[in-house]
Order: structure tokens, then sequence, then C-alpha cells
């Protein structure tokens, strides 16, 4: 299964994209403990493609492809931002970062997928979540 | 999201019902400054119906718990999700929030 889109750098427009294509996913997956943790990722990457990467701009895009095959499940979310560095993001999970409202995203998409790149100077991210034994 | 908030004692509890998006936490945060200008400071978030939570979600309790903390009170979370509970322990938010596994367990920390 290939879903691939275009957004616009809306919030809302994120969200609602979200919840169709995990409608579209869901039944897909081996395993449905794999929903929240492909959710989690998603939204991660694509409110910070919004938010971090193009600034909230209207006149700038993210684009969002997922390919579910058997036995793992890629995500690339690219934006039009500036880029940025991936190592420079602190821990936040450090005693002097816990409490920071911020910061959190590109740790959880670490935490939860298998693998989490980072190309094009920081604008596009791929993730990739694999079904072990599940497939 | 769904906010609904419910007095016992002194304590206030904050029932959610639906996911915890980047725009919900705008709404739940307003919710929260809302209790605390009435003078709210011992706040319980009831996660019973909550199905997701992203990063901004979690952005919003830690800052209410650090404005109850200034107030002289606390915020305690009780009844999350398995998914969700996860989420917490991973970024080490479990241990800025103490989180139970039902009303009255939350009730007594206060």
């Amino acid at each position: 299964m290939l879903i691939s889109e275009s957004l616009p750098s809306d919030l809302g427009r994120v969200e609602a994209f979200i919840s169709a294509a995990m409608a579209k996913l869901s039944p897909e997956l081996p395993d449905p403990s794999f929903g929240f943790q492909i959710k989690l990722a998603l939204h991660e990457a694509l409110v910070n493609a919004v938010r971090h990467g193009n600034q909230m701009n209207p006149q700038l895009a993210v684009r969002v492809d997922i390919a579910l095959e058997p036995g793992k499940l890629a995500i690339t979310v690219t934006d039009q931002g500036r880029g940025f560095d991936a190592r420079q993001v602190p821990v936040p999970t450090c005693v002097e970062h816990l409490e920071k409202l911020s910061g959190r995203g590109i740790f959880l998409i670490r935490k939860i997928m298998d693998q989490a790149e980072f190309l094009d100077q920081g604008r596009t991210i791929k993730m990739v979540k694999y079904f072990r034994g599940q497939s | 999201m769904k906010i609904q908030a419910e007095t016992q004692g002194a304590v206030k509890i904050v029932n959610l019902a639906g996911e915890l998006n980047v725009d919900d936490s705008i709404q739940l945060r307003e919710a929260f400054l809302k209790l605390l200008k009435e003078g709210a400071t011992k706040v319980m978030v009831d996660f019973e119906k909550v199905s997701f939570v992203g990063s901004a979600g979690l952005a919003t309790l830690i800052e209410m718990m650090q404005l109850l903390k200034k107030a002289g009170g606390k915020l305690v979370c009780c009844q999350i999700n398995n998914d969700i509970r996860g989420l917490f322990e991973i970024t080490k938010i479990h241990k800025l929030i103490p989180i139970y596994e039902n009303r009255a367990m939350a009730l007594r920390e206060f």
C-alpha cells in the first residue's frame, strides 16, 4: 500500500491527513499495537515539518510518502524549510532538559521507529518500522 | 478533544476524552490556566478516554505541573492506557508527573 500526499503547512490539514492515513493503514498492520507508534511517528514528523521546517508558512508544502510492505512500513516526510542539524538536538531525558516544553518529537521518533535518518540537510526524515516475526 | 472539569473536595479533576494533538493541547492549556486563575492547586487529569497524546500534549502537562508546583500545588494523572504510559516512560515524564492506575489511588496523592 502506498499513500502519498503534498500537504499545506496547516496543522488542521495535517491532523486530517493522519486520521485518513491511519484509517487505511490500521486494518493492514500485522498487529494493532503498531498503530499507536506509527501514528505518533507520523504525527511528530509532520508537525515538526510544518512548525519548525516550514515555519507555518502557508506558501510552503510538506510531502509525505508512506509505503506499507510485507514486514515493514516506511515513512518519508520532506519540508521546504532551511533544514537543520539533527545531531544538535539535545536529548530531552537529560536532567537539564527534562522539564523543557519542546524538543521531544525527534527523540520519540528515534525511540519508537527502528530506523530514522535525516537527509537533505534535515529537510527530509526517513523512518522505518519493521514488523519482526509478523510478516 | 472533550475537556470536562469536576471538583472532589479540594481536588480539581480534569476528564479528557479523545486525542491530545497540537490544537487540543492549546485547548487543554487554556482550561488549565482557567483552573489556576480560579485558585486550583491540586489537579488530577483522568486519561481514561484518551487514545492518543503527541509531544505537544506532553509539553502542556509539563507546563501545568510547573505552574501548579509554583503555586504550591500538584498535578497527577490517572487511568492512562499502556501506549500513552509508554510515552510517559520513554520521555521520563512519569518522573515529573505521578501516574496512578485509578482515580482513588490518584486522589490519595493529595
